[in-house]
């Protein structure tokens, strides 16, 4: 055990995170399986309770119950987030892998276009998708996941690049490994510590982008919840009941910060 | 009609990005002078806890502290820059503030890092052979060196911050092209998306276009590459 | 002029503190050329930097006294010490590369010193910059002054280098492996220069280096060090023709000298390998949106026949096309001319980055069972079995399979790049520097082994090397290149002692060989 804290001493950052994202993931579940409230039952009595044993966190503006409502928009928010990051990074790594390992004429087209997409910001881009197909979780999952694919590609592709001239792969070659074989049995597994922390910081950067765009109200759509939609509702009562707003982005930069964390963490460790 | 949103767009955009650089360049080399005191960890702390924030819910909060406990300013008071210039500069104060606060923590991050190997590298220990101090090879050598990745992390951030500022006009009622681009996604107006879009594109090209040169004239090894 | 007694250098920024010099005694006199020789790790640079002033005050505890003119350099004040750094004792590095600020001026650099130390005008600076430039022969130097470090050649950084060194004119100059990096032949120059530096401006000299021969040819005193302590020390002869201590005796007896290692056996005149009239050359990259690609021909109609069981070497000096050569035979480039003919199997490769070589994410096993897997060998017990066979013949049982490369020494590396190898059952492995990187001790181990299944087993070797006298010991035929041609070839007796072409005497000459 002396090791540990030798350990989280020198990397806090990894470890905080895995507390802080730990909690507020049991926090989500918890709040999701065991709640004995529907979130969106209504009741004109509970209206803004104040919070009690009954109502941990108190109730919003129509006596819905804030814990049970946090906890499912937080869990919409994690789903729309790992679903986003899921599809991008997988897209994200074979182009990646692609260009960074064979280049040529291809590659420069590929990269010029994904820098182009790059310098744009996701939230536009994702607005501009939004804005032609409608919205709703699943549009807002397709949208990010796409709009994500240059920024992983991008780093894949680095990892490929520094890694594809490297002796151990000369030698492969020479062993006669085909090229498919050589990009994924034999470079793949060493890009992952890179892969990883990128994949968490984009995760966080998914539901930061979820958040806004649930915020300004073409996100995900009533009735199903999120937390976005529940600041933007809360903004409306700020002066009379801040507390609603406050729980609620507390509720967004927690999980952001945990995250966050926990992508640095990792990418210390790398 | 669209045209008379730009200004409240660029003004919103040019103050936030004069905030980040003003904050971020000297709390990053204080913050890296400074790192092996035990206080400077604060600095980290503070720092990733502005980051975790999202911008609309520092606005919200900024709105709630600033606008309705302190009162300094009125919510939801926009004044336009045909009526009083100085009063349209100053509402956008707080929502500027807004924005820039997590891209300057992010700066800060990216500069201290950057100046922490920079830091590491051999160089250094040659002008230190040489008789420089260490606030001579700050500034004569290190910050030159490590400020060519923040360069680049602001250019991008330039487009963040336009993006950035469209959401931001919710919180804080600003009548720009954001509330114009959701307006106009709902009712499913076209033209106005398209637009809009392209105005802001037109911004983040020409954006991305200064950030090249400033590259090329910072770094000699750029410019021979062929 | 410096006395530095009972150094004791301690690193404190680990959990355990960990002690790397201690008992370090060193005295120089005006004017003397002093050396340090000693394996890596063995504490002579960190006495060194110690020395320069450039150990953190922080986390390395220092005991004992740096004696400089009448001041200890340890308890001295920061601005005092920084007025003896680069005044009165300079210090080169060996990487002029990442040494050098990469984005200022050579010029500025180089007059660093002086503006910091003197109180000139510009053009007093700019000038005594040029003419320092002049002293170590930097061609062309108002031209240099202006341009930046990568726009200078290897040779040419070190020369800079040294100029911003001795530009205030120092009474010590310490060298940290100043020729490590550098061809031979330029290694050479680079020696002359100090030895004239030494000679007219009385600068005393500390040289450290692993490379004994080197040190033999600069100094008149040595210092040896292992592991932290200094092992014996006295007058350069005297350390190379009596040594007294046990290590000092195995690191001479280490060093490549030009003596052959085992007689080697008549080939067999059986044809392995015949290259007719190669040519290859690289695409300068340019892409889509730069037309006009041009192409750099590294290699130029090159001949050369190859039989069983001999050992040859490739010598030549960096950018001469031997590891290109190398790489062509093995069908590893697109752009080549001429004819290669294999008259057994595929040859393999034994690369010179130990660290590169393996594949750091998987097991030794693994990496040993993946060519027997690709070419379609599945049976997990029989390929267990093989890597278990190689790894013997290298001389490393079972328990290497299960480690990854990280775990492993560079020697340790090397040896599993070997059993990788063995494992396609070639008759011919090219081997590219395949010790430069390691230490002089381990490198004897991997030589003698790559002799050893050289007569065990019939394999062929084309060994390339910049280092004539590693291949003096090993090969029965030589192969000079450069600039891309074969400038003389034949077998060891005729180049060694009767070498024809100029740059083959030139090389030798550089490598200080004497018949």
């Amino acid at each position: 055990m002396k090791g540990l804290k030798y350990k989280i001493r020198n990397n806090p950052e990894l470890y905080a995170g895995a507390l802080i994202s730990a909690i507020m993931l049991l926090i989500i579940i918890s709040g999701t399986i065991f709640s004995p409230y529907d979130p969106n039952a209504m009741s004109a009595s509970d209206k803004f309770a104040a919070p009690s044993m009954a109502h941990p966190l108190g109730c919003d503006n129509f006596g819905r119950d804030l814990f049970a409502r946090l906890s499912i928009g937080g869990a919409t928010t994690l789903l729309v987030a790992t679903l986003t990051i899921l599809m991008s990074l997988t897209l994200g790594i074979i182009i990646g892998a692609f260009t960074g390992y064979y280049g040529g004429v291809v590659d420069e087209i590929l990269m010029r276009f994904n820098d182009a997409v790059l310098a744009f910001p996701s939230i536009l881009l994702a607005l501009v998708f939004i804005s032609q197909f409608g919205s709703g979780t699943w549009k807002v999952i397709i949208s990010l996941g796409i709009v994500f694919v240059p920024s992983f590609a991008r780093i894949v592709r680095g990892e490929f690049l520094r890694c594809r001239n490297l002796d151990y792969v000369r030698s492969a070659r020479l062993m006669g490994a085909g090229d498919i074989r050589i990009m994924f049995v034999h470079i793949l597994p060493n890009t992952l510590p890179v892969v990883l922390s990128s994949a968490v910081i984009g995760f966080n950067n998914a539901v930061l982008a979820e958040a806004s765009m649930s915020f300004l109200g073409i996100g995900v759509q009533p009735p199903a919840s999120s937390l976005g939609r529940m600041l933007s509702d809360a903004q409306a009562f700020l002066f009379s009941e801040p507390s609603y707003a406050i729980y609620t982005g507390s509720m967004i930069a927690l999980l952001i910060l945990g995250f966050s964390l926990l992508g640095d963490g990792l990418k210390k460790n790398a | 009609m669209l045209r008379s949103k730009l200004p409240i767009t660029l003004t919103l955009t040019l103050m936030s990005f004069i905030m980040v650089i003003a904050i971020s360049i000297p709390v990053g080399v204080i913050s890296s002078k400074y790192e092996d005191r035990p206080g400077i960890r604060i600095i980290d702390i503070l720092g990733q806890l502005t980051m975790a924030i999202p911008p609309f819910f520092l606005g919200i909060l900024i709105t709630y502290l600033f606008g309705m406990v302190l009162h300094m300013f009125v919510p939801g008071g926009f004044v336009s820059y045909s009526d009083d210039f100085w009063g349209f500069v100053s509402y956008l104060f707080f929502p500027a503030v807004a924005i820039a606060l997590p891209k300057a923590a992010m700066s800060v991050k990216l500069l201290k890092t950057s100046i922490l190997s920079e830091r590491k590298l051999d160089y250094v220990r040659t002008a230190y052979s040489r008789g420089n101090s260490t606030t001579d090879v700050m500034y004569r050598h290190v910050l030159k060196n490590a400020i060519i990745p923040v360069i680049t992390f602001l250019g991008m951030t330039l487009a963040d911050i336009v993006a950035g500022s469209l959401v931001i006009e919710q919180v804080f009622s600003i009548p720009g092209y954001g509330r114009l681009l959701i307006s106009s996604i709902s009712n499913r107006d076209y033209p106005v998306v398209q637009a809009i879009i392209a105005i802001i594109a037109m911004i983040v090209i020409i954006i991305n276009l200064i950030v090249d040169i400033l590259y090329r004239v910072l770094d000699p090894r750029i410019r021979e590459a062929r | 002029m410096l006395e530095v007694t009972d150094l004791h250098i301690e690193i404190e920024d680990n959990v355990i503190p960990e002690t790397v010099v201690h008992d370090f005694d060193i005295t120089i006199e005006p004017g003397e050329i002093v050396g340090i020789v000693g394996e890596s790790g063995s504490g002579k640079s960190m006495s060194a930097h110690a020395i320069a002033g450039l150990l953190s005050r922080r986390d390395m505890k220092k005991q004992g006294t740096i004696m400089f003119e009448g001041e200890d350099l340890l308890t001295v004040s920061r601005s005092r010490l920084r007025q003896i750094q680069g005044d009165d004792i300079a210090i080169i590095f060996q990487e002029p590369m990442t040494c050098l600020n990469p984005v200022k001026k050579v010029g500025w650099q180089i007059e660093e010193a002086l503006r910091i130390h003197r109180n000139m005008s510009d053009d007093e600076i700019k000038s005594a910059a040029i003419a320092m430039m002049k002293d170590v022969e930097i061609p062309e130097p108002e031209l240099r002054y202006d341009q930046y470090p990568h726009e200078f050649s290897g040779g040419l950084r070190q020369r800079a280098m040294i100029a911003a060194a001795l530009i205030c004119d120092p009474k010590l100059l310490i060298a940290d492996e100043p020729t490590t990096a550098l061809d031979v032949t330029v290694q050479a120059q680079i020696i002359e220069l100090l030895r004239r530096i030494n000679r007219e401006r009385g600068t005393a000299i500390l040289f450290i280096s692993h490379d004994l021969s080197v040190i033999r040819s600069l100094c008149s005193r040595v210092l040896v060090m292992n592991k932290g302590r200094i092992v014996e020390s006295g007058p350069v002869e005297d350390i190379f023709n009596d040594p007294q201590e046990e290590y000092t005796k195995h690191l001479i007896a280490a060093i490549p000298k030009f003596q052959k290692i085992a007689p080697v056996p008549g080939e067999t005149r059986k044809p392995l390998l015949e290259v007719n009239n190669v040519s290859a050359r690289y695409k300068k990259t340019g892409g889509f949106f730069r037309p006009g690609n041009r192409s750099k021909e590294i290699v130029k109609n090159v001949s050369f026949t190859m039989y069983e069981g001999e050992i040859i070497g490739l010598v030549g000096e960096s950018g001469c096309g031997k590891t290109t050569l190398g790489k062509t035979i093995l069908g590893m480039l697109d752009d080549t001319d001429g004819a290669i003919v294999h008259y057994s199997q595929m040859p393999q490769m034994i690369f010179q980055d130990p660290y590169g070589s393996l594949n750091p994410s998987r097991t030794v096993g693994w990496i040993l069972e993946e060519p027997l897997r690709i070419n379609g060998n599945h049976k997990d017990d029989e390929n267990h079995e093989r890597a278990i066979k190689m790894l013997s013949l290298v001389g490393l049982d079972e328990s290497y399979l299960a480690r990854k490369p990280k775990a492993l020494s560079g020697g340790q590396r090397q040896r599993v790049c070997i059993a990788l190898a063995l494992m396609m059952e070639p008759k011919l492995i090219i081997a590219d520097e395949p010790v430069s990187a390691l230490d002089v001790t381990v490198q004897e181990q991997v030589i003698r082994l790559l002799v050893k299944l050289n007569r065990e087993l019939g394999i062929a070797i084309l060994f390339i090397s910049h280092d004539l006298k590693v291949v003096y010991e090993i090969c029965s035929r030589i192969i000079v290149m450069k600039d891309g041609v074969i400038v003389e070839q034949g077998t060891d007796e005729e180049i060694y002692n009767d070498p024809k072409h100029p740059y083959t005497k030139q090389l030798l000459q550089s490598a200080g060989y004497t018949e």
